[in-house]
């Protein structure tokens, strides 16, 4: 419940203040409130607690929500939508984290100033569409199976400065997601209605990404 | 599908065209540039109820009978305190929560708010239902809370770009796709100049007006 709160408590604050008027640069962040978005691909492999693992390439979209609190430091909420097929279901799960930013003046190796790191924690709903094949949820009959549980990541980027003002930007991340409640969901006309739960099953999902994407504003 | 497919292609657009809002440059030379002022607290007041009183007639219209089955103040009073991550499909949490927090956004801007305002309006609206509307039949969602904002201002940027476009050519068509992409556009205040007139006509036997809208 205190989680809840808190989460609720950091989306409330950081959309609270406004971004100053001057240009937000790859290499001098602009402080105030900015929205980043962004699009890539991930590798996930997926380790069951009952003797299964799979692996998996599909496409994601994240976005971040960030309170900048000065040139180099900021601090964020986002999520990552990731969309895997993987053996005989559709797996989408998303991110949903709180975490820091903090861009290099200095970084080995290169002259850019734009490049960044980020941390992240939060939770994680992952959905499992189980088709008409779900050698794996036998005794559900649910149209599909939702786990939650918590997510742990960590990024790092760079940001390039285009024309007319604008900011892109290219990020590679890797996040550890362990999921240990599930629930089966079936759909009642728009209503999804929980046909079962259960907390013995663990599944572990280290996932990979490389995304691409702007400064929305 | 379809919704699905239009979606993917505003987001496409906004990433196309982000950046750049009207200045008072374009507002000379572009009709159809939402005009961006500071409104005062009183009419940022009753922009929010505007859009709250349509929220909850939207609500009682399109969800009667789950609120018949199911709506009571004793699930609201439990719900407000009690967010969850919610069960729907993604269709609901990703594309539809993203088109309704695209209208959101847009009736803001349409309102004179820049995009950060409109997007913090738009997050204030999204959990203003969440929490006093919605909760009459469901606890609120941390996704919805989450991605009706922020998808609905990626998407809302997307086709307030896209409309301006179609505006821009000039022609009977290009004006009627961009009022149904952005129907806020319609709203009087929304253009620089005034747009919409009345007329009233009367004799002896005869009253009434005519109403002209410039597109």
């Amino acid at each position: 419940m205190i989680s809840k709160i808190l989460f609720l408590i950091l989306i409330l604050i950081s959309t609270n203040a406004f971004a100053d008027k001057y240009y937000f640069k790859a290499d001098r962040y602009q402080p105030g409130l900015h929205l980043l978005a962004a699009g890539g691909l991930n590798a996930s492999m997926y380790r069951y607690n009952f003797d299964r693992q799979d692996q998996g390439i599909g496409l994601n979209f994240k976005t971040d929500v960030g309170y900048y609190f000065n040139s180099q430091f900021a601090w964020e909420v986002g999520s990552i939508v990731k969309f895997n097929s993987v053996s005989e279901y559709l797996i989408w799960d998303t991110l949903f984290t709180t975490g820091f930013r903090y861009r290099f003046e200095k970084f080995p190796w290169t002259e850019s100033k734009g490049i960044y790191v980020r941390g992240f924690v939060g939770k994680a709903p992952t959905v499992f569409y189980i088709h008409n094949t779900p050698h794996i949820y036998k005794t559900s009959h649910s149209a599909r199976v939702q786990y939650n549980g918590p997510v742990e990541g960590f990024a790092i980027g760079n940001m390039y400065n285009g024309t007319n003002n604008k900011v892109w930007f290219m990020e590679y991340g890797v996040s550890h997601q362990r999921l240990d409640r599930s629930q089966g969901v079936n759909n009642d006309g728009d209503v999804p209605v929980v046909t079962f739960k259960d907390s013995s099953r663990r599944i572990d999902i280290y996932s990979l990404y490389i995304n691409i994407g702007i400064l929305v504003f | 599908m379809e919704l699905r497919f239009i979606t993917v292609l505003f987001v496409f657009f906004s990433f196309n065209l982000w950046a750049n809002e009207g200045t008072k440059e374009d507002l000379k030379i572009i009709p159809y540039v939402p005009r961006v002022y500071e409104p005062s607290a009183g009419e940022k007041a009753l922009n929010f109820g505007i859009g709250y009183a349509t929220q909850w007639a939207g609500y009682f219209a399109t969800q009667k009978k789950v609120i018949k089955e199911g709506g009571s103040y004793q699930n609201w009073r439990h719900n407000i305190l009690s967010p969850h991550f919610d069960y729907d499909n993604f269709d609901y949490n990703i594309f539809k929560h993203g088109i309704t927090g695209n209208y959101y956004f847009l009736f803001y801007r349409s309102r004179g708010y820049d995009r950060v305002e409109a997007f913090f309006w738009t997050f204030l609206s999204s959990a203003a239902f969440e929490f006093t509307i919605e909760s009459f039949t469901e606890r609120p969602s941390y996704q919805d809370l989450y991605q009706t904002p922020v998808y609905g201002t990626i998407i809302g940027i997307g086709v307030e770009k896209l409309a301006l476009f179609f505006h821009g050519q000039d022609s009977w068509w290009g004006h009627t796709l961009g009022y149904i992409l952005n129907p806020f556009a319609l709203i009087p205040e929304w253009k620089h100049e005034a747009n919409i007139s009345f007329t009233p006509y009367y004799d002896t036997k005869k009253v009434g007006g005519l109403v002209t809208y410039d597109f």
